[in-house]
């Protein structure tokens, strides 16, 4: 299993729409709307960096997402 | 519950350590090591916001940790 962390901005005023969306994606585990820099975080989980890359693309094609940045685990 | 997701920049000979602590933390849900911009990612369960300062007091005051930004919960 390989983990991510993955930082969403959304369009302003957006945050609601795309965190359900986000929330429906397999292999999201646990998104939540946030303070700070970001507005949406999603906790993602994959059998492996292929599907892991798929469902950050599915991810980032949601109307409303526009930029995000994935934080991949490093396997030990 | 409030969750929040804690991004640290480490220095990398106390990587190993810190990432053991912040482990021990109570309401630390999950940490790992990441590629990217940040070197440690820790999600946490705090039952407020008081609560979730008192983490992340705890996890900047661990040796080795130079800087953490916060995204709590909205």
């Amino acid at each position: 299993m390989v983990s991510a962390c993955v930082l969403i901005r959304t369009r302003r005023g957006e945050f609601e729409d795309v965190v359900k969306a986000v929330r429906q994606i397999k292999g999201v585990e646990r998104a939540f709307p946030v303070l700070g820099r970001y507005d949406v975080v999603a906790e993602l989980e994959a059998s492996d960096h292929t599907e892991l890359g798929k469902t950050v693309l599915r991810m980032s094609r949601i109307a409303g997402v526009v930029f995000t940045e994935t934080l991949v685990e490093v396997k030990q | 519950m409030l969750n929040a997701c804690i991004l640290l920049k480490v220095v990398p000979t106390k990587a190993e350590a810190i990432l053991k602590a912040v482990r021990e933390i109570k309401g630390v849900r999950k940490a790992y090591f990441t590629y990217g911009r940040f070197d440690i990612v820790v999600f946490v369960e705090a039952e407020n916001y008081k609560d979730l300062r008192v983490m992340t007091t705890k996890i900047n005051s661990l040796d080795g940790v130079r800087s953490t930004e916060t995204l709590a919960e909205a």
